[in-house]
Formats: C-alpha cells, sequence, structure tokens
C-alpha cells in the first residue's frame, strides 16, 4: 500500500503535496482547450483535529479556481461563532508516497485564514479517513498508509 | 473572508425546508436554482462542470438540517466575516 513516511518536526508531522485542479475542472477545461495550471506543491500539517483539509488563503491563487462551495468553520479562535469560508474542488498527489506518488483525483478543500508556522494547510480527516496513521515514539516517525 | 457564493448559499437557506427529505445527499445550486441532487459530492462536482461549464458558478452543498459543526484545531486570526449565529 502506497505509504508516506516523515520525520516528526518541531511543527509536527509535515507532508508535501502537489495541489491542483480538480480532474473534472481539468477534463471540463481541456475540452475547451484552456490550459490547465500546473500544480502547486504545499507543505500540510497532518492534523487528526481538522475535519476537512485547509489549505492557507492566497496558496491556490495561481490554479484560478472559483469557489464551489461554503462552510462554516470552527476554529481554535472562533469560539462559538463559526467562520464562514469558501471551499474549492482540487486534486492532490503526495509526490513523496512510496513505492509511488498516491493522490486523489477531486476532494474539496476548505480555504482558512493564514496559518502559523511554515505550513500552507491542514492536513485533515476527509484525507486520514482514507489512511492508517501510525506513529513510532522510538524512531520519531509518522507513516501514512493509503 | 465573505464569499462569492452569497446567492447560491441564499438559494439553499430558502430552499432548505423543501430539501430536508433528501438529507444527507449533496444538492447542486447555480445563482437562485436547485438543479439537481447527488448522493455523493464528486457526482454532484461533474454535474456542475457538465451544466455549468467554467462560466457559470455553482455551488455544491450537503443537505443538513443541522450542519455538523467542521473543525480546524489550529489559531487563526481575528476573522474579518463571520457567519450569522442564527
Amino acid at each position: 500500500m502506497p505509504s508516506i513516511i516523515t520525520q516528526l518536526t518541531p511543527e509536527g508531522a509535515v507532508v508535501e503535496a502537489l495541489v491542483g485542479v480538480s480532474q473534472h475542472r481539468s477534463a471540463v477545461m481541456r475540452g475547451l482547450q484552456v490550459p490547465v495550471p500546473e500544480p502547486v506543491r504545499l507543505r500540510f500539517l497532518v492534523d487528526t483535529g481538522a475535519t476537512s483539509t485547509n489549505i492557507s488563503q492566497g496558496r491556490l491563487a495561481g490554479l484560478n479556481l472559483p469557489s464551489i462551495g461554503v462552510v462554516d468553520l470552527y476554529t481554535a479562535s472562533s469560539g462559538s461563532t463559526p467562520v464562514q469560508c469558501d471551499e474549492y474542488d482540487v486534486s492532490l498527489v503526495f509526490p513523496d508516497s512510496v513505492p509511488a506518488p498516491w493522490g486523489i483525483a477531486s476532494i474539496n478543500v476548505i480555504e482558512c485564514l493564514p496559518l502559523d508556522g511554515p505550513i500552507d494547510g491542514l492536513l485533515g480527516r476527509a484525507v486520514l479517513s482514507c489512511a492508517i496513521l501510525t506513529y513510532n515514539p522510538f524512531a520519531n516517525v509518522v507513516t501514512i498508509s493509503f | 473572508m465573505a464569499t462569492t457564493l452569497e446567492k447560491e448559499l441564499a438559494t439553499y437557506n430558502r430552499e432548505l425546508n423543501s430539501l430536508k427529505s433528501q438529507a444527507g445527499r449533496f444538492v447542486l445550486i447555480s445563482g437562485e436554482n436547485v438543479l439537481s441532487t447527488w448522493s455523493a459530492w464528486e457526482d454532484a462536482l461533474q454535474e456542475g462542470y457538465r451544466l455549468c461549464g467554467l462560466d457559470r458558478r455553482f455551488m455544491v452543498k450537503k443537505i443538513e438540517l443541522y450542519p455538523r459543526p467542521v473543525f480546524n484545531s489550529r489559531m487563526v486570526p481575528p476573522v474579518c466575516h463571520r457567519s450569522s449565529p442564527n
């Protein structure tokens, strides 16, 4: 099974992913002979406390995506009043997965306000629910197996 | 973080009562029109692109009478846009 093996860093378990236009959108673009933007490489913190995958505002600008949904998002600082955030449909590919890159053709992600630290987004349970997550404290390694 | 889907969201809120028998499915909305409902998000998305292409805006939303909370456990700065409490 494809796996991402990452060393635990001071920020936590961080993985890189190529975020691109979703399969359904890119099919329409190709049909209309509209150039499909290149995926962007982003750093995600593995976060079992996040319901969905979140991406900091502005990181998807190069993909020129329209919003396809709206969610009320509760954050650590939102209190009982949620933040209204846009959703986008994207593709996710984990290039460092072994033995081969592994990805999701279409998934919805939430655009949130910029996150603290050197991360572009949170890899939440919408993706992790397809995986087995293992933490080896002796080697300080996190493995995500899809 | 003001959304560009205000019209679609208003349509959803207006039509929620008539959609409640389909709770759990995903509704496809463009402007003031409810186009269809689907059992899978990805099917609704595909139909949205088929009907609306790249030019017309559309929204895919799970029909929920009591929306499940969506969490992001990280700290974020104070927000510039909040949804209505009711």
